[in-house]
């Protein structure tokens, strides 16, 4: 009897990080090779741990002749006879079974029991696989689990790295093929008993599910699942997933899309109306905390891959295509390492990607898109590695492997300051210049997420883009970015005394840009006019400092509004009381609290603030649209020079930029 | 050295300490003994905590074991090697945990780690840098907190080791917080934030959403410093899984800080209701990390009501390396507990705040003095205590259960802490009658706490304080069930703080909705309470402006019988009785004895609710009519607890109705509510939703909120209705903290019904069981 921790108690809510792939052929007749598989996973091999990996690959059906095939875990032949058995009774008339154990391989970890069917009737075959696993699963062990089932799709898993999962199977000689795969390598906080029966993927009815993340709405969503008859789980979030994704799809009629934006849950102020209706119609149903999902959908007659992200976008999602194939992964350098010229995008917020192999992109994701190598080496930066120019100083020399995380963390600048430049040719991963105290680095490629974290001295300068969190707690130097940066940047920017931190980005910034600053300069440049040059929440929790936008910024983009259904249900409340003239009410913009004034009594109006608008931990910032002032311009003008010099920009732009007008944003 | 702006008082003698009627965990006992220590006077005859002193904390209810062969203190060694290096020998298994300098005044920091370093033991420095005074070296460590405070490579690399902190034990999932009063000039310049604003760190790591993330910020640290890592995290729901993922991300060692600890400044709401006690966080952690082959070189630190050398012992024989003193020391050096900490006017001069106007300062070499002599002290009864239970060494003493033996606690309990039980307590029968009959009692004897109700004025405004804002304090709790007595099963129920394995969200600074739909019309509340029928002696006055806030708070006003003369222009959100029931509406009424219909007009139709007592059969039934009472057009299915006939509370109605619902698949056609006038903010509201309740139903508090109370002159109805906005406003904010602390953001979906998020500590297991939450540490 495997080991089966809690069970006393109910199945304890399953904790691991983990690094996640999915890739989709745009071609039915051109199956992606099961190595592509393998090798965009083991690329953030790093990601992961030996406790655990797995893939999943979609087929089309085929039609009339389809057959329907269970796998399941099992301790031994005996418990193998039983869910054959089972299945035979419950589901449909047992066409073969095979038995493997793998030799007793401890990358297997049990032995499978694969199951050919006749095509059962599809509606009630989730519930029965539901109810088996239940007579498996006990308080004292666990004795098997079907993980895998239907007419299309293959679910593979084990225990170990990935490689070590694919060897199992013979997935790496590409002997497999999938018109989609998602696949997984898994970081357990603990391990219950090493089984393969925790690794991922998790499936329901011909979709299966990889996640990267700790959702919080677990119980809530395991009671939804309780209130539509599933009672068998083993404490993962991606099986909840599965199931939830299959009855949004199946059982409510959801478009895939609208099924993955329930899950997803933007915040309820990004969405339309009817959005928010529909949402807001499945309760317990919505996923809260941090994810990013991957999964793969099989109709019989198209694939599907599509991912989502959650409404804070907590976890890494990159997101691609080239003229064969459609991606998502944990970091850019695994899609880069199947095809290096593809273009990449970083999902957005409560974003849904989808994709099929009949109808190509069908929802994006994410906008923008990362800069591509080849543009790179256009610029004179070829080949990827990490040196230090013109010589080193005492300090460690860094990791120069692409995508290479911790770079220049360590070497104290302050000590050695004859020490150069550190030139990163390709794209840098996390964590690249933290606790910088006065290096200079230049990055040709891109920057993942964490750069310069309590950075207090020195030149950052990226010809690409940066991820997620970059700049946080700045406290001196000076940042340039070529393109946009992800969410959260310049996060607790702050200055003291002659020292003043610079981030200037020449692209866009997403959302929470500048949220707890206290000192220092954020100018997003905006250089290609998009018309949103930032994201949400602006200056959120802001102290000090100043943010300058070229472009257009609207109000309630900035910081943490109050939901406008809160305060116009106050007006219209004190509007029936007779404090408020019904037509003022009308001219109300609960975004535009200084244009309340005049609306409102005096007291009313106090009122509303002090409520609404302002608390003793947080106000909202205020924001100015107008050119430069002239100390202003002296401020800026030397470090956009420095910026557009260590970008090789052109300067003859700059006098334009100087004088355009921007959204500046500071403490009132 | 130390220098003071002129006419600063220095103290150089302890204050006398204040008389309290309040019961608190920190007992004038045990501030004596901690006062004697430090004045090096040991001499007693015997070093345990007397059995009149003894509270009622789990680690109180477990015996240390005599041995029959009692060893002599000489053969005792107590000596450590912190995180395993053996050029950092430590005299004893002891840490002085964590204070920031900021939170204190400057010179208890720098004597806390003089003190350290004379003594041979450990000292953490907190989240706000490095005093430019503390003696640098292997005694000390340096944390890494979220909001970087004064940290630099050079700070980093100060200490023994860096300390990477997520959570403490007063506030899990809630951030550092220094009050806006305390950021003066030096602490300004320290930390790099603008004077008098409070300094509010991130609740979360930004760089930290999962465990591979926390991986990445260890092997980062690893590379930047060279030094050990340790993590510091508060004790939550998933503290085992937490720290046995911390041991594998490669961190030399984890510092879990339980319930009840020391904290400058925290959110009442969150201090008393959120986090495990730390003796089940120690004893469920060392067992996980034993399993999961973690727990050799790993160095577990305990700490959170560290209060007598004895919970020294036992802590460490439930499993930890060291323990961690925190508001011990601060004893030590003369703090008088009075709680003003936030405030920064501490008459000891520990805390207060420092810059050109301060008044008193405490001496520095008195201060050391004192430390050397606690830390002595302390050692030397740890080492009576060793030897009269049989344990010779310290490090052997990790984890040797067997010498400890529980008294009166209950399965659930024992199995967690991993101890025998003497037999005298197969009482969980009549314990469970217990706090079912105390609930009986005291809601309808009408009696509140009073720190429940100076709570709710304070929120309210009606001591012109904060009005609107989440309720401070600071300092460990005296809240229920380990201090004073609980009054309702959800004092035994204590909330989730997300911490490493996914991250809680700031929950000032970040989008929490707190949005409720009540109805299949799906009305709208802004968050998920309302206002249930007032007590009877509620002036009309009060009924009239609960009304009107409600109304233009978006909430819900169930005026019982007074429905009638309320204001007739707010009437929106007033639910009222219907009077002429249709005989379909009959025959749900007849399902459940006791039970009346209401309903509500609004712009999308009318909503009907059935409103009945709590009991058990009533929760049953309404779950078998479920047919009736939808085809009679009922959507929401309200459970009063003041009806006449109730005879458990809501915390059990509301659960199993909702689970019964749930197996019958109608769960989603009906809204549950959940009202009584003994429901006492927040954390009821909060703990009632996750059991189950869309929205959930008070009165008392409104009342207490208008101030009425305190009969003092007679106030307009405008300041009535502002009082009771004030409130509504100062609850949603603390709904707020529990979600994001939990590290949710959609109430209405993520936690009607979300039992994970809840667990029970020492709650009579039948209860337990029909609640379907799972006990604290259990694993």
């Amino acid at each position: 009897m495997s080991y089966l921790p809690g069970m006393k108690y109910g199945m304890p809510h399953v904790k691991d990080g983990c690094g996640v792939f999915g890739i989709l052929s745009r071609d039915c007749s051109k199956p992606v090779p099961s190595d592509l598989a393998v090798f965009g996973m083991n690329t953030a091999r790093h990601r992961g741990s030996s406790f655990g990996a797995g893939y999943a690959s979609m087929n089309l059906g085929d039609g009339e002749r389809d057959v329907f095939r269970l796998r399941a875990f099992v301790l031994d032949r005996e418990v193998a006879a039983e869910v054959a058995e089972a299945v035979a009774e419950e589901i449909s008339e047992v066409l073969g079974t095979r038995y493997t154990d793998f030799g007793g391989s401890p990358i297997a970890g049990m032995p499978v029991l694969e199951i050919e069917v006749s095509p059962p009737d599809r509606a009630g075959v989730s519930i029965q696989v539901d109810r088996i696993n239940g007579l498996l699963l006990s308080d004292s062990g666990i004795r098997g689990r079907i993980y895998s089932y239907g007419s299309c799709m293959d679910v593979y898993k084990g225990v170990g790295y990935p490689d070590d999962v694919a060897s199992l199977y013979g997935l790496q000689e590409g002997s497999h093929a999938g018109i989609a795969w998602v696949a997984h390598s898994r970081q357990p906080t603990n391990s219950p008993g090493a089984l393969p029966i925790w690794s991922h993927p998790f499936a329901s009815m011909d979709c299966a599910i990889v996640h990267n993340g700790d959702i919080s709405s677990f119980g809530a969503n395991m009671a939804f699942l309780e209130s539509r008859g599933y009672h068998s789980h083993v404490g993962t979030d991606s099986e909840i997933i599965a199931r939830l994704v299959e009855i949004l799809v199946w059982d409510e009629g959801l478009s895939l899309e609208d099924a993955l934006m329930v899950l997803s849950n933007p915040y309820s102020r990004k969405l339309p109306s009817p959005a928010k209706e529909l949402i807001s119609a499945y309760r317990n149903a919505r996923l809260d905390g941090p994810f990013s999902i991957v999964g793969t959908l099989g109709t019989g007659d198209d694939c599907y891959l599509f991912a989502a992200a959650d409404r804070s976008k907590f976890r890494p999602l990159l997101l691609g295509e080239d003229e064969h194939y459609f991606f998502a992964a944990s970091e850019e350098s695994q899609i880069r390492a199947i095809s290096p010229g593809a273009d990449v995008w970083r999902a957005e917020a409560g974003s849904v990607f989808s994709c099929s192999a009949r109808r190509g992109l069908i929802s994006r994701g994410g906008r923008g898109m990362l800069h591509r190598p080849a543009l790179l080496s256009a610029a004179g930066h070829a080949g990827g590695g990490c040196t230090i120019e013109p010589a080193p100083g005492d300090g460690p020399v860094p990791a120069a492997a692409e995508g290479g995380r911790f770079i220049g963390v360590g070497m104290s600048f302050r000590d050695s300051p004859a020490t150069g430049k550190i030139v990163v040719s390709g794209s840098a991963g996390n964590c690249l210049a933290n606790l910088n105290d006065g290096g200079v680095f230049e990055v040709t490629g891109n920057v993942a997420d964490d750069l310069a974290d309590t950075m207090s001295d020195g030149i950052v300068a990226v010809h690409g883009s940066a991820g997620d969190v970059a700049a946080q707690a700045m406290q001196g130097g000076r940042i340039f970015i070529r393109g946009s940066v992800g969410n959260r940047a310049a996060i607790q920017m702050r200055e003291f005394g002659s020292r003043r931190p610079y981030m200037v980005i020449c692209e866009t910034a997403g959302d929470y840009l500048g949220e707890y600053m206290a000192g220092g300069r954020v100018v997003v440049l905006n250089l290609s006019n998009s018309p949103l040059p930032t994201g949400s929440y602006l200056g959120t929790g802001m102290v000090g400092g100043t943010i300058y936008v070229r472009g257009e910024v609207r109000p309630a983009q900035l910081g943490l509004l109050p939901r406008s259904e809160d305060v116009m249900t106050y007006l219209e409340s004190a509007c029936d009381e007779g404090h408020i003239d019904p037509q003022a009410l009308k001219s109300v913009d609960p975004f535009d609290v200084d244009g309340m004034r005049p609306l409102l009594p005096g007291w009313l109006y106090g009122r509303v603030v002090r409520l609404f608008y302002t608390s003793k931990h947080s106000n909202t910032p205020s924001m100015e649209r107008r050119p430069l002032s002239p100390d202003e311009k002296e401020e800026l003008r030397p470090v956009l020079e420095e910026c557009f010099a260590s970008l090789s920009l052109d300067h003859s732009a700059l006098p334009d930029i100087l004088e355009s007008d921007y959204c500046v944003v500071s403490v009132k | 050295m130390l220098e003071y702006p002129p006419g600063t008082r220095l103290i150089e003698k302890y204050l006398r300490l204040p008389r309290t009627t309040r019961k608190e965990f920190w007992s004038e006992w045990k501030i004596e003994h901690i006062r004697r220590l430090a004045s090096g006077d040991i001499c007693r005859d015997s070093p345990f905590i007397p059995a009149s002193e003894r509270g009622s904390r789990l680690l109180d209810r477990l015996e240390l074991v005599r041995s029959a062969n009692p060893l002599d203190t000489s053969e005792i060694d107590t000596t450590m090697r912190f995180c395993g290096d053996g050029s950092n020998v430590l005299s004893a298994p002891l840490y002085l945990g964590d204070m920031s300098f900021g939170s204190l005044s400057g010179t208890p920091n720098v004597a806390i780690a003089e003190a350290a370093r004379i003594t041979g033991i450990m000292a953490g420095t907190g989240e706000g840098g490095l005093h430019p005074d503390i003696p640098r070296g292997s005694h000390l460590t340096v944390q890494w907190a979220s909001a970087r405070f004064g940290v630099d490579l050079h700070t980093l690399g100060a200490g023994a080791a860096v300390v990477i902190k997520i959570g403490q034990g007063a506030k899990p999932g809630i951030g550092g917080h220094l009050p806006g009063i305390k950021v003066t000039q030096p602490i300004s310049e320290t930390r790099r934030v603008p004077r008098g604003v409070d300094a509010i760190s991130p609740a979360p790591h930004h760089d930290i959403y999962s465990i591979e993330d926390l991986g990445q910020r260890i092997d980062a640290l690893k590379q930047a410093t060279g030094k050990p890592v340790l993590v510091k995290v508060a004790a939550t729901n998933y503290i085992p899984y937490i720290a046995s993922g911390i041991a594998r991300m490669g961190a030399a060692g984890v510092i879990i800080d339980g319930a009840g600890a020391g904290t400058g400044a925290a959110p009442t709401a969150i201090r008393d209701n959120v986090g495990l006690p730390i003796e089940l966080a120690v004893a469920a952690t060392d067992s996980v990390l034993r399993r999961e082959g973690l727990r050799e070189g790993f160095t577990v630190i305990a700490s959170g009501r560290v209060s007598h050398p004895e919970d020294s012992v036992k802590l460490m024989a439930l499993g930890a390396d060291m323990t961690s003193l925190g508001t011990a020391p601060l004893l030590a050096l003369g703090c008088l507990m009075v709680r003003k900490c936030h405030l920064g006017h501490c008459p000891a001069a520990l805390t207060n705040m420092i810059g050109e106007r301060q008044l008193r300062a405490i001496s520095l070499d008195w201060s050391v003095l004192l430390l050397k002599r606690f830390v002595e002290g302390w050692t030397a009864e740890m080492r009576e205590i060793m030897a009269a239970a049989g344990a010779r060494d310290a490090v052997d003493l990790t984890g040797s259960r067997s010498i400890l033996r529980g008294i009166h606690l209950n399965g659930d309990t024992s199995g967690v802490l991993g101890v025998d039980v003497d037999e005298c307590c197969g009482c969980n029968h009549l314990e469970r009658e217990d706090i079912i009959q105390r609930w009986q009692r005291v809601r309808s004897s009408g009696t509140w706490r009073p720190s429940a109700v100076a709570h709710i004025e304070e929120l309210a405004g009606v001591n012109g304080r904060n009005a609107g804002e989440t309720h401070m304090s600071s300092m460990g709790n005296s809240s229920p069930p380990f201090v004073e007595l609980p009054d309702r099963i959800a004092d035994f129920i204590v909330s989730d703080g997300a911490q490493v394995t996914r991250p809680s969200i700031d929950p000032y600074r970040e989008e929490i909705e707190t949005e409720a739909f009540v109805g299949r019309e799906g009305i709208r509340l802004s968050a998920p309470f309302y206002f249930s029928p007032l007590p009877a002696e509620a002036p009309q006055a009060v009924c009239d402006a609960v009304a009107v806030a409600a109304s233009r708070m978006g909430l819900l006003f169930d005026p019982g019988s007074e429905a009638a003369v309320l204001p007739s222009r707010v009437t929106r959100r007033t639910i009222a009785r219907l009077d002429t029931v249709f005989p379909g509406m009959e025959r749900a009424v007849r399902c459940l004895p006791g039970s009346s219909v209401l309903f509500l007009d609004s712009p999308r139709g009318r909503s009907l609710f059935l409103k009945f007592p709590s009991t058990a059969s009533n929760a049953a039934a309404a779950a078998e009519s479920a047919g009736t009472l939808l085809s009679a057009g009922i959507s929401s299915l309200v459970v009063d607890e003041d009806l006449p006939s109730s005879d458990i509370p809501l915390e059990m109605s509301v659960s199993l109705l909702d689970s019964l619902l749930a197996k019958s698949g109608q769960r989603y056609s009906f809204s549950l509510l959940a009202q009584g006038s003994y429901i006492r903010g927040s954390g009821d509201i909060f703990k009632l939703k996750a059991l189950g309740a869309d929205a959930v139903g008070m009165s008392y508090p409104a009342v207490i909120a208008s101030g009425i109370l305190r009969r003092d002159a007679a106030v307009s109805r405008e300041t009535l209705v502002e009082r009771i906005e004030n409130m509504v406003s100062g609850i949603t904010k603390e709904i707020r903290l529990f979600a994001g602390a939990a590290g949710i953001s959609d109430i209405s979906s993520s936690l009607t019904s979300s039992r994970e998020l809840l667990r029970s500590v020492e709650l009579d297991p039948a209860i337990r069981q029909l609640l379907s939450v799972k006990p604290a540490g259990s694993f």
